[in-house]
């Protein structure tokens, strides 16, 4: 064990083996000819692009059809930049960059409501929008692109040869190597993983889904950007049939082959994308049937791609330290909801509802199937604006507020619908509740992150299985995976949402633990539930919703009485079979 | 623990890297075991062409040409007793696919050059062969800017587009007696190049450009664009892109029943179009190098071609035909090393080619013009009419 720890302090393998493969590449580029180079060149500028489309597609899950825009854009810039202004190449770099970054926000801003087939419609139209645009632009040379594009020069010496062009490729490759490695360790990477599998529960947690898929966009484009002056460099020229509809595709077809969000995967991609049609030259013709059919054969043997991104395993703290905040010491009303009314069309859903939440206590909303309580709980947190009335926490209104913000407000939540980050780790998933307390996005998680998920994965109980896929989680498991989320933004009230449903007996009697131990913290717990017994036996104070209205408000036993509660459950109070009511509620 | 947590996994990343390193390398190994420079004796001259994707049709049939022109020079003893050896290379008709065919032609150990078809996978080739000095003789790639920026090292047995501009221009406000004329193209490097020449030499000619925009190639509809076109009134419409679209132009244009003329260019005179168009296709006129039948010294070539392929030779087959015979001339007499086949080249004075007599000029244009107007008769191409040396128009058939 010593001796293993001794080889993993060697910094070259520390690392993983990327020095490796740039090592191996630096001695290649040696022994290739200048074919096999140019080759290789051509696969450094895809590995770019595909590191570039990974951050879009891979990581933040929105599929771009219109990549190759991106690669024009820096293509143009920098081509015209040294043709027109005779820039120097080095100038026009960051030029190209920014270009491509400000057309990310362009693309990204309008579509950030919009998901899969719509958002790749819209990215499939950006795509040809510019290369149509440079293809009628005089400026851009029209459809003869740009031609006569000077050689790069290092430090005097002029990059003509095809070695000279990988070697400068190389270099390239590994500043955005190292760039997009030290991105995919920040809290925005996970952020953007977490967008992918569920954007409507990340803002609801608290991640500014908003700005973290502009970034994605922006950050994405200015990697690819970065392949459009290297591609200018290698070629000579600029010629807009290299941006068509089908480079997009290739290029998505880089992180498709060689695996989502994995950057490994993204070089082999490329290999695979570049080298294989080059190696195919040899069935003549036929080259493109075989490419295709290679294409399929691949996806069918590995369709996660060829080297999927393998979870990154959380080094939690051993034990997590007591917790550096004082209790609270808040007291009288923390949720305080007014006049609550929420109309869709002609139907009130919820209409004038009061709630109060106060620290340490335990408030539950009922009601039949359709009164309107999950519509509360949306409208209090700001998934769905409310038509009109006031949600204050502790004081400061949060009404009009995102989701994300209303979550760093102290507001956190569950769904009726466990909505986890399935192809994230239970520890993840924990960190992910953690923005709401902390935004930062471009720095990895801090230790204060890692105790916090320590602590909540001890708390629900689920410390154990911190490296485990949330989607393979039993399903009693995910309930308190879904709570330790919410408990890592260190809420002031929690909402759960029908914690209860489908549990067992014995699940129940623990969560109603758990629930008393929440509230020992300090803070307020409102739980929507159906589950009579268990709402009486741990609420302080009950609300029954029935159509949209509060027909009834006050402590359990108070409700347990109530006539117009029990119509509102089991039918007309006339009815003959009261005794089945007391039955039930007693 | 910071610190320990970066260190996970790193002895396993390692091999897997090293497998990655692998993969990088062996298709590439895989791709230089048909290459090297050989000892084989050949004469080793590369045919770029696209030989897969839209316009394969076009790069296989330059490919089979030039085949047909080394099996005849092999045949009569050689060059200097060597046997020529074409090397094929696929282009795609793209930039990127254009400079890796190069560099794998060079990599093959090829003397020369002839081929080519999409201007676009030219360009960032011409550098590549040129540093190398390894001349390059295109046959069908007629943009102008390829010989103006070649330095003398590159040559073309195909005309340039400003040249068949300006014998469409003088067709239209010729014989055509056209006032108002239509451009069409598809915004390709060739298509644009072409049709903006022809809207200045119809200005010069004195005739009015009444519209001048591309239309998206690989539709299926074009009806749109054809009645736009004919709100502008024009009395001729010359589309300078390529025939899957030019077959659809004539079908459609018929079925809208528009009168005005339609004319094409060089790229749309393959019978793809007759096929596409059927009976739509009659009376139509593109303005072309001759093609093979027109052409009557090419008759040996056309039944040696055909007897090879069985089918009928292409548009840009005899201009390949006659790059590879030229450069097997010249390299009879200098040798194989590439500035004194491009010095050899230069100094060719009336090559007797099929597609007529081949001098070069400084550039590596050929001085001669080459470009007549054909029509669909009987559901076939036929010469129509050509500039004779005064500048008036004949009947292409009389030689």
């Amino acid at each position: 064990m010593k001796a293993r720890f001794a080889l993993l302090r060697n910094p070259a393998l520390r690392h993983g083996g990327w020095p490796l493969l740039i090592v191996i590449a630096l001695a290649g580029g040696q022994v290739m000819d200048d074919y096999q180079v140019t080759v290789a060149g051509t696969i450094l500028i895809y590995a770019i692009l595909g590191l570039g489309i990974n951050i879009v597609v891979g990581y933040a899950g929105l599929l771009d059809l219109g990549f190759a825009a991106f690669f024009a854009i820096g293509a143009y810039t920098s081509g015209l930049l040294m043709l027109k202004l005779d820039w120097n190449f080095w100038l026009t770099l960051p030029a190209a960059v920014l270009a491509a970054a400000a057309a990310g926000v362009v693309i990204g801003y309008p579509t950030l409501r919009l998901r899969s087939d719509y958002l790749a419609i819209v990215t499939l139209g950006f795509g040809e929008i510019i290369r149509i645009t440079v293809v009628n632009l005089d400026v851009t040379g029209g459809p003869n692109g740009l031609t006569g594009i000077p050689p790069v020069s290092v430090g005097g010496r002029q990059i003509v040869t095809p070695a000279g062009f990988f070697y400068l490729a190389l270099a390239f490759f590994a500043v955005v190597l190292v760039l997009t490695g030290l991105l995919a360790r920040t809290r925005l990477a996970y952020a953007w993983r977490a967008i992918r599998s569920d954007d409507t529960a990340a803002e609801a947690v608290g991640v500014p889904s908003r700005r973290v898929k502009l970034l994605a966009y922006v950050l994405g484009a200015a990697v690819g950007a970065v392949a459009g002056p290297l591609n200018a460099a290698q070629l000579g020229t600029v010629d807009p049939s290299s941006f068509t509809f089908l480079t997009s595709l290739m290029i998505l077809l880089v992180v498709i082959i060689g695996g989502m969000g994995s950057r490994p995967g993204v070089m082999v991609g490329a290999i695979v994308i570049v080298a294989l049609p080059e190696a195919l030259r040899t069935v003549q013709e036929y080259r493109g049937l075989f490419f295709a059919l290679l294409l399929i054969v691949i996806v069918i043997l590995r369709p996660q791609g060829v080297w999927p991104a393998r979870p990154r395993r959380f080094r939690l703290p051993a034990r997590a330290p007591a917790e550096a905040r004082p209790a609270r010491a808040e007291t009288g009303a923390l949720l305080e909801v007014d006049g609550l009314t929420r109309e869709f069309g002609g139907v009130t859903a919820v209409a004038d509802l009061r709630l109060r939440a106060a620290a340490g206590q335990v408030v539950s909303v009922i009601g039949p199937n359709g009164a309107g309580k999950t519509t509360a709980f949306n409208c209090i947190t700001g998934l769905i604006p409310p038509s009109s009335g006031t949600v204050a926490l502790g004081g400061r209104r949060v009404r009009g507020l995102s989701p994300h913000r209303v979550a760093a407000a102290g507001l956190a939540r569950t769904f009726q619908s466990i909505r986890l980050f399935e192809e994230m780790t239970v520890a993840e998933n924990v960190l992910i509740g953690r923005f709401a307390r902390d935004r930062a996005l471009l720095r990895p998680p801090r230790r204060a992150d890692l105790d916090a998920v320590r602590r909540c994965l001890d708390f629900v109980g689920l410390a154990d299985a911190a490296d485990r896929p949330a989607g393979g989680l039993p399903y009693g498991d995910r309930r308190r995976l879904e709570i330790a989320r919410a408990l890592a933004a260190e809420p002031r009230v929690l909402l759960l949402d029908e914690p209860a449903a489908g549990a067992n007996p014995t699940e129940k009697r623990a969560l109603m633990e758990l629930i008393a131990r929440i509230s020992g913290l300090g803070t307020a717990v409102v739980l929507i539930e159906h589950d009579v017994a268990l709402v009486m036996s741990i609420s302080d104070r009950v609300t029954v919703l029935e159509h949209g209205r509060a027909i009834a408000e006050g402590p359990p036993a108070e409700i347990q009485a109530d006539p117009r509660v029990i119509a509102a459950y089991l039918g007309v109070p006339d009815d003959p079979e009261t005794d089945l009511v007391t039955e039930v509620l007693g | 623990m910071t610190a320990r947590r970066r260190r996970r996994g790193g002895a396993r990343s390692h091999g897997l890297a090293a497998a990655g390193a692998g993969l990088l390398l062996v298709p590439l190994a895989a791709g230089c075991g048909s290459g090297g420079s050989g000892g084989s004796g050949d004469v080793k001259i590369g045919v770029p062409a696209p030989l897969s994707g839209d316009s394969a049709s076009a790069g296989q049939d330059i490919l089979a040409a030039a085949r047909v022109a080394a099996d005849e020079v092999n045949k009569a003893g050689g060059v200097k007793g060597k046997k020529i050896k074409i090397v094929q290379a696929d282009d795609q008709c793209s930039a990127q696919q254009g400079a890796q065919a190069a560099q794998k032609l060079l990599n093959s150990g090829v003397v020369a050059v002839a081929g080519g078809y999409c201007s676009g996978a030219a360009v960032p080739a011409i550098p590549i062969y040129g540093r190398r000095s390894v001349p390059f003789v295109m046959d069908a790639s007629t943009n102008p800017s390829l010989t103006d920026s070649g330095k003398g090292k590159v040559f073309r047995t195909c005309g340039r587009d400003d040249n068949q501009g300006l014998v469409a221009a003088k067709f239209m406000t010729g014989p055509l007696g056209a006032k108002r004329i239509a451009l069409l193209h598809d915004n390709t490097t060739y298509a644009k190049g072409l049709a903006d020449a022809a809207a200045n030499s119809v200005k010069q000619a004195g005739g009015q450009v009444v519209y001048e925009d591309a239309l998206q190639p690989g539709q299926s509809d074009y009806s749109p664009v054809l009645t736009k076109i004919a709100s502008t009134k024009p009395d001729v419409l010359y589309f300078t892109g390529y025939y899957a679209e030019a077959g659809l132009l004539m079908k459609q244009r018929k079925q809208l029943g528009l009168k005005f003329t339609l004319m094409g260019g060089d790229a749309t005179t393959d019978a793809t179009v007759l096929k596409t168009a059927g009976s739509a296709a009659d009376g139509y006129i593109a303005t072309t190098a001759p093609l093979a039948k027109d052409l009557p010294a090419a008759s040996g070539f056309v039944s040696a071609y055909k007897a090879k392929n069985g089918a009928d030779p292409g548009p840009f087959s005899v201009y390949e035909y006659d790059a590879v015979k030229v450069l097997a001339k010249v390299i009879g007499q200098t040798g194989t090393k590439g500035a004194d086949i491009i010095k050899g080249l230069h100094g060719v004075k009336d090559f007797p080619g099929i597609t007529g007599p081949i001098t070069f000029d400084a550039k590596g244009d050929r001085t001669d013009p080459l470009y007549i107007t054909v029509h669909v008769q009987n559901g076939a191409f036929t010469a129509f009419k050509k500039l004779d040396k005064s500048g008036a128009w004949v009947d292409a058939k009389a030689s």
